[in-house]
């Protein structure tokens, strides 16, 4: 389909944009590879409960226990013994840039975060390596007393909350990489919504990784009280380097009666950064958790976000975006677990996959015995733009349920012929035109982001298709 | 346990009453050897993964070497002056010893799995087809099986059509009732040369004492068509696998089958349409109903090669769910390696349609007959186009009976 166009390194400008880093002193910095040394001296350096240690060491246990996965994508290349799997650049989680170390400070300030935190966000985390080095949250929601804090620091200060949910949404042993993070993890939010409370602006989370064959295993939890809701965004970036990263983090989310818990991410690590993620939420009755996922970066992301519906009245609903590059693979999908009748779910998966890219759509539907009035959509769309690229779908159904609606459907396509010809027959440019019908295509999602950030999505897509046609 | 069941011995008998050459006999020996190095499938394979295989319990059937009932009809004289052969694989295993070693278990896929490996050790039975250059049987080859007693049964199908041949071929399988458990490890192989045509059809109705893990394929060369019809009605468990090989240009193939399953029965088909080069066509349509406290899984995965341009590919499933006890599993899955192709698929589950039975019901027709009505118009529609009428009219009797059941 192209000509020389191809040639063009779409990643120029996310090197400039992103890919920068920074050379930092760190605080605290593991030997690399994991083992129970490594994992008592994290947990020592945070002066954590001794239940936390030991939640940690079974973590580990696990981890070393379990094979790796053999369906999905190819693993076999992550070298655990030469990831160093914690790195802390600072001392403490502040609440103002000023007193934030100023070689991240000017990292987070090039990525834009407290510009974007004073025009329209509620709050925002700023996650540096391992540690969370800023945290705030406006007055008003913390007088309502809604909690945003870094996972550690809620350790310290809601121990019992804490103790209670954590690892019930994923249980250490759910899979290799979340009992990895469970040994490992360090930062991440922790997020409580009274009962109530509906917080109209997004909270935020930024992740950066900035060291070489370095490890980011942070550990969200969100709950939102009875009749709350939330919207909390996470977005992701790292220099690139010709070693890989990894970036294996759990998500737990609890949506209680009438809660509505709405979670975005823009996942745009460098194409050097494996990204294995276990991310689920229990949503009770009549309570609404969706996941809005788009996947653009990272050399292979394995990412199936969960809702489990526990109770009447419960919706799930995935809405996710997978955009494959040269290298790149986007294994990513939904689960979707009908735990109680009258329960919906609807999942939409939308993928491109160019210049040699792989998107795979991997997904599960479940009913279980005495589910009735089940009704669940699930739509997957695929575009290819070049013959190199390539696209699967594996959607699972388990219905062990008679009363049930439930509709699947999936497509494959190219960008149709006509469709460019009519673009360019109004004077739009090849490049242009196909930009546009990829983001019409995307738009369900975009629609979905709050304003500032599908305008940002637009331009990340742009970026993406620089060069796509020559 | 097993390897007291199936033996070297065991394949010498089979060498001795199919008086076939050493050819063969070395190729059962590999493939025993093969059977024992295959683990016993479990749900850690993603292949078996919603089936539990473990109550097979291979020294229940009675291992003695035996054929099952067979009868076939369609043949005439005039189809045998053109040269067409049709008779049981093993008369051709002396009549025609060349072609069936030129095509047996040639196939390119190499696909193999426990149970196709002894299938492969121990075939003993089935049909040969031969249609020439350009014949066109203008009537229907119809084979009848019928397992009579406890046993395994190895049949093979092998039909070769050449160029521009065409064929319509049934099979019927039933068994005799009884205190009896059997077991049935089937495999068809299907080559349609450039320009032919096939149409296979495939009826089962056992009663509940038979276990079948079937293994069907077929390589579709230039412009040829393969078009399957299957209907699973019987059984106690029963698993086939069906792949298409879309070879040629130009080939097409339609893949439509039912399941109806009620009581304990276990269903588990797969229908794989696989498109190796450019402008090939699949359209596939699979529907189940599902009664009792069975269990049935159905998957169709489409692959499209880097050589598949200009593919169009459809599969469709649709299950009925009819009781609460019953559990479908479903997995329709694309895995494309090119672009400008035309793929999807759809899939859904439901139960009967309420507003349907109640307009039946201001018709004066009762709920069971309304429910009867709907179960057959649903299961239908997978074998509406099929060419031998007889057997359809047949297939939609013997659904109409089992919604009585």
């Amino acid at each position: 389909m192209s000509t020389q166009a191809d040639d063009i390194d779409i990643g120029e400008e996310y090197k400039e944009k992103y890919g920068f880093s920074d050379d930092i002193k760190y605080l605290h910095t593991t030997k690399p590879g994991i083992n129970e040394g490594v994992v008592r001296e994290i947990s020592k350096i945070k002066n954590e409960p001794e239940w936390m240690l030991n939640f940690r060491l079974k973590g580990l246990k696990h981890f070393q226990e379990r094979p790796m996965p053999k369906w999905g994508a190819n693993l076999g290349q992550i070298d655990f013994d030469n990831i160093t799997y914690y790195m802390s650049p600072s001392e403490k989680s502040e609440t103002s840039w000023e007193d934030v170390p100023e070689g991240i400070r000017k990292t987070f300030d090039r990525l834009g975060i407290p510009e974007a935190e004073k025009k329209f966000l509620g709050g925002v985390g700023a996650q540096y390596e391992s540690e969370v080095v800023y945290h705030s949250l406006r007055k008003d929601l913390e007088e309502k007393g809604v909690i945003f804090l870094g996972m550690d620091q809620a350790l310290k200060e809601h121990p019992d909350i804490v103790k209670k949910w954590f690892a019930k949404i994923i249980p250490i042993n759910d899979n290799k990489f979340s009992a990895l993070n469970t040994a490992a993890w360090s930062g991440g939010s922790f997020i409580y919504i009274p009962p109530g409370v509906k917080v109209d602006v997004p909270l935020q989370s930024y992740f950066r990784i900035n060291a070489k064959n370095v490890g980011q295993f942070e550990r969200t939890l969100i709950i939102a009280d009875k009749g709350s809701s939330v919207h909390y965004v996470e977005g992701c970036t790292a220099p690139i380097y010709s070693t890989d990263s990894l970036h294996s983090a759990v998500v737990e989310l609890i949506a209680m009666e009438d809660a509505t818990i709405r979670y975005t991410t823009i996942q745009n690590w460098s194409n050097n950064v494996y990204n294995l993620v276990t991310k689920r939420g229990f949503a009770y009755k009549n309570a609404t958790i969706s996941w809005i996922d788009g996947n653009l970066g990272s050399k292979l992301t394995m990412k199936y976000p969960g809702v489990y519906l526990m109770e009447e009245g419960a919706k799930g609903e995935v809405l996710s975006v997978a955009f494959a590059g040269k290298g790149q693979h986007q294994d990513a999908g939904a689960k979707m677990v009908h735990m109680a009748p009258n329960t919906t779910s609807i999942i939409t998966s939308k993928s491109v996959s160019k210049d040699g890219g792989r998107t795979t759509y991997r997904g599960l539907l479940e009913v279980d015995k005495g589910c009735h009035g089940i009704k669940s959509n699930v739509v997957c769309d695929a575009l290819i733009l070049d013959e190199t690229s390539a696209t699967d779908t594996f959607p699972y159904m388990n219905v062990n349920e008679q009363d049930v609606s439930i509709g699947h459907e999936a497509s494959v396509n190219k960008v149709s012929d006509d469709q460019l010809f009519y673009l360019m027959s109004r004077g739009i440019e090849q490049s242009e035109a196909m930009a546009m019908i990829v983001r019409g295509f995307m738009e369900p999602f975009i629609k979905a982001l709050p304003m500032e950030y599908a305008i940002e999505l637009n331009r990340l897509i742009e970026l993406n298709m620089e060069g796509s046609v020559g | 346990m097993l390897k007291t069941i199936f033996t070297e011995e065991k394949i010498e008998k089979i060498r001795g009453s199919l008086k076939e050459d050493n050819h063969f006999f070395e190729k059962r020996k590999l493939s025993l050897d093969s059977f024992y190095s295959y683990p016993l499938p479990s749900n850690k394979s993603e292949e078996w993964r919603y089936t539990d295989i473990s109550f097979l319990d291979f020294s229940k059937f009675d291992n003695d070497i035996k054929n099952p009932e067979i009868k076939m009809d369609g043949f005439h004289d005039l189809l045998k002056e053109k040269g067409v052969i049709f008779t049981t694989i093993i008369e051709a295993i002396s009549k025609h010893p060349e072609i069936i070693k030129e095509y047996l278990f040639s196939k390119k896929d190499n696909y193999e799995d426990k149970f196709l490996a002894l299938h492969k050790a121990m075939w003993n039975g089935g049909v040969f087809i031969y249609v020439p250059k350009n014949v066109e049987v203008d009537t229907i080859f119809k084979v009848k099986y019928n397992v009579l007693e406890s046993s395994s049964l190895f049949n093979h199908t092998l039909i070769i059509l050449e160029q521009g041949a065409s064929l319509t071929y049934s099979e019927e399988h039933t068994s005799e009732k009884g205190d009896y458990e059997a077991f049935r490890c089937d495999s068809v192989e299907v080559y349609a040369k450039e320009n032919s045509k096939l149409n296979f059809n495939n009826f089962q109705n056992w009663n509940d004492n038979i276990t079948n893990v079937s293994y069907w394929s077929a390589r579709v060369s230039r412009d040829a068509q393969v078009n399957w019809r299957f209907s699973q009605l019987g059984g106690k468990f029963s698993r086939i696998k069906i792949d298409t090989h879309l070879d040629g240009e130009g080939s097409n193939s339609t893949n439509k089958g039912l399941v109806y399953a009620n009581k304990n029965q276990k269903f588990d088909i797969t229908t794989n349409p696989h498109h190796h080069v450019r402008n090939t066509i699949s359209d596939v349509l699979v529907k189940g109903a599902f009664d009792g406290e069975s269990n049935s899984v159905y998957r169709g995965l489409i692959l499209i090669d880097e050589e598949g341009k200009e593919t169009q590919s459809y599969l469709s499933n649709h299950s009925l769910m009819l009781s609460e006890n019953a559990v479908s599993n479903t997995i329709p899955s694309l895995k494309i390696e090119t672009d400008d192709v035309r793929a999807s698929h759809g899939a859904t589950l439901g139960k009967i349609d309420k507003d349907h039975l109640f307009y039946l019901k201001t018709r004066g027709i009762d709920q069971k007959s309304g429910e009867r009505l709907l179960i057959t118009a649903f299961l239908k529609e997978t074998i509406d186009d099929m060419k031998d009428v007889e057997l359809k009219e047949k297939i939609i009797l013997e659904i109409e009976k089992k919604t009585e059941k």
